[in-house]
């Protein structure tokens, strides 16, 4: 799992530094040529140049440099950015894979894909950003039980919906990247209804707040509002709903009593306890492309990554899931 | 073009993490399958202490008899000798060959008369047969008194009301019965469903809040991991309550849910039962599955009275114990009902 956290995290920060990044030196007797530019000192420029499909390390000196452009973008341009404030709707859908195991339910894994719904929304500011999402997705999941009669199919009803609010501010801005750090505020609610036959079926769910470190890195292209967006959520610290359940009556031990048949959701929320990462481990990535075709409408492609582990009783019984997520849609900026 | 390779890397880099982290699925072989379904038991199964069975002697004897050769058929005769072995109400094997349940008395309703009601039209005013889908009443021959059949306690409830609604129907049957002196409620037949809805049908008879069952519940892998006791108790709901003499009719086909209202109505000082000793099964099951598609359900509780009677393959036995022989039902004779209007209008007369 942390192994996968910072794996990806390289991954990003790589293919955002190599892939997006041609920088371009235009040189006092007007020759051009790209590169990688590496560092800069008082005296000289160091950048890296690939010549005959090798790369060479060499250097310039400033005094015979005329501009420097980090990915197309002139650095006296980039200092003189401005950034207005805007807020931006975007509301999407398209392609979600869902994965669960669950060890009260089944020790098999189940999984399934439907379009799901969501809805973003940033206001992103010179030095901040604040976003609110709502993702809901409804789906059947199937394992790889053969369904064997009428009676014996196997199959869970899934609700997955996340629920979050994040602030960041901005910590660095490098080239034409601005990193910003902050907090995520999240609510996930996980319900799954599970059939392994016709004759009865079990419970479960996980409804877990968490606040977690966010951190979001940001690509804006100048000559157009285009941007690209990634954000990574790791939760720290959670407030969950039923906990340390051995089997799926478990629930009776928490809030349930069979004289009473109406569910009281305050009292079922007042029994959480607060948790941390050796109960909820959570890895949540969204990489986001936004290209506007007018002013304020452009259009987007997301791809969304939320995998947990959520540990029901001790650290012998997991609930595990995996939500993967490609989606287009419209976003609207005011 | 960057851009789009760069979102379809990640997408396929995401879902290719699934294994590491999921893990693999139990293979569908007959010795995985045995396993699986002898591993359920013995981290789940509540009771194989109080049915006195060791689980690990009954691995012994079966295991050895499971191999890569073992054909479905004979997977299903050794784990449904496992199913008759523990004998429990609540555990059952679902198959394409057949189900599998407990060798209860249940089971056996057409040879055991105690569990219907015979001649009907002898004991109640056939000319006013009231009908719903879960309750059948009547007036009861020469006396004024009704007469309540609860045919079972299945249906779910919506939203986050967990009881199933069609139950308040009992107000509208208390509302014509408010008059009567007395009441015959008969559960003999009904075989349980839903626990969240006897409370229903019980609150309506309830004169205060009365602790009437309790249970603890299997919560960790260990053969004595248990919760603490939990109460249950039942308290005044509905219009109206009635709170006139009562007689609960109950016989072996009384299980599950059903004996849940057994032990709320008999909490009340004017509920008498009659008939023969109920079921003997809360279990709260739950249900599970194997690699080859076949499922069961097995018990994960202990019920008891608050008196600390268990009642799991037990029963609850009835203040007045008396059944229906075949030769007594073949004359015509229903003892349970005869029983049952003797006493009500000796309480009634007193």
């Amino acid at each position: 799992m942390k192994g996968y956290a910072i794996a990806l995290f390289l991954l990003i920060s790589c293919i955002f530094y190599k892939v997006f990044s041609q920088d371009l030196i235009t040189t006092s007797s007007g020759i051009e040529f790209k590169c990688k530019i590496t560092s800069t000192d008082s005296i000289n420029v160091y950048f890296n140049i690939r010549k005959g499909g090798q790369v060479l390390k060499t250097y310039i000196s400033k005094a015979d440099v005329k501009v420097m452009q980090y990915d197309t973008i002139p650095i006296s341009v980039l200092d003189t950015i401005k950034f207005d404030k805007s807020h931006l709707f975007s509301i999407n859908t398209g392609y979600s894979a869902h994965i669960s195991k669950d060890d009260i339910l089944s020790p098999f894994n189940y999984s399934g894909s439907n379009a799901p719904l969501n809805f973003d929304y940033k206001y992103l500011r010179r030095n901040s950003i604040q976003t609110f999402s709502l993702f809901f997705n409804s789906l059947k999941l199937k394992s790889n039980i053969p369904d064997l009669t009428n009676n014996l199919f196997h199959y869970t009803d899934n609700i997955y919906a996340v629920l979050d609010y994040s602030y960041n501010k901005k910590i660095f801005s490098k080239y034409n990247i601005q990193c910003f750090v902050g907090g995520k505020f999240k609510s996930l609610f996980n319900f799954r209804d599970h059939y392994p036959s016709s004759y009865g079926h079990a419970y479960n769910a996980e409804l877990i707040n968490s606040l977690g470190l966010n951190v979001i890195l940001k690509k804006k292209y100048l000559t157009k509002n285009d941007f690209l967006y990634f954000n990574l959520n790791m939760p720290f610290l959670s407030y969950s709903v039923a906990n340390d359940t051995y089997n799926s009556m478990g629930y009776f031990t928490q809030f349930n009593d069979i004289s009473n048949p109406n569910i009281n959701l305050w009292q079922i929320f007042k029994n959480g306890k607060m948790i941390s990462l050796n109960k909820f481990i959570e890895l949540q990535t969204e990489l986001s492309y936004t290209k506007f075709i007018t002013k304020r409408l452009g259009i987007g492609v997301k791809c969304g990554f939320d995998l947990y582990s959520f540990a029901e009783y001790e650290q012998l019984l997991y609930s595990k899931y995996l939500n993967t997520n490609i989606l287009i849609g419209l976003t609207f900026k005011l | 073009m960057k851009i789009k390779i760069l979102f379809i890397f990640l997408f396929f880099t995401n879902i290719g993490c699934k294994k590491d982290f999921f893990g693999r699925d139990p293979k569908n072989t007959p010795e995985n399958n045995f396993e699986v379904f002898w591993n359920d038991f013995n981290k789940n199964y509540a009771q194989f202490n109080i049915r006195h069975i060791n689980w690990d002697s009954v691995y012994s004897i079966y295991r050895p008899q499971i191999n890569s050769n073992t054909s479905d058929i004979q997977l299903y005769h050794v784990l449904s000798n496992m199913v008759y072995l523990i004998n429990d109400m609540h555990v059952s094997l679902y198959t394409p060959y057949r189900n599998v349940f407990w060798n209860g008395t249940a089971k056996l309703i057409g040879s055991y008369p105690s569990s219907k009601l015979v001649n009907i039209c002898k004991y109640l005013n056939c000319n006013n047969n009231q009908n719903s889908a879960i309750y059948q009443y009547r007036d009861l021959q020469g006396y004024n008194v009704g007469y309540i059949l609860i045919k079972n306690f299945e249906g779910e409830g919506n939203g986050l009301n967990l009881a199933d609604s069609k139950y308040n129907f009992i107000d509208d049957i208390l509302e014509q019965f408010k008059n009567k002196d007395g009441l015959i409620i008969d559960v003999r037949s009904n075989q349980g469903g839903n626990m969240y809805n006897p409370p229903t049908v019980a609150s309506r008879f309830a004169d205060m809040k009365r602790t009437y069952f309790k249970f603890c519940l299997k919560n960790g892998p260990s053969k004595n991991d248990f919760s603490d006791w939990m109460y249950q108790y039942i308290e005044p709901s509905g219009k109206f309550q009635y709170k006139k003499p009562i007689i609960v009719i109950t016989s072996r086909a009384t299980s599950s849910a059903a004996e849940l209202f057994v032990l709320a109505m008999k909490s009340f000082p004017y509920v008498i039962t009659v008939g023969d000793t109920t079921g003997g099964g809360f279990g709260l099951p739950i249900f599970r599955e194997l690699p080859n598609g076949w499922s069961y359900r097995l018990s994960t509780a202990i019920g008891a009275t608050q008196d600390n009677l268990i009642i799991e393959g037990r029963g609850i036995p009835p203040d007045f114990p008396v059944i229906t022989a075949i030769s007594d039902s073949i004359n015509g004779v229903d003892q349970l009902m005869e029983k049952s209007i003797e006493v009500i209008t000796t309480k009634i007369s007193k």
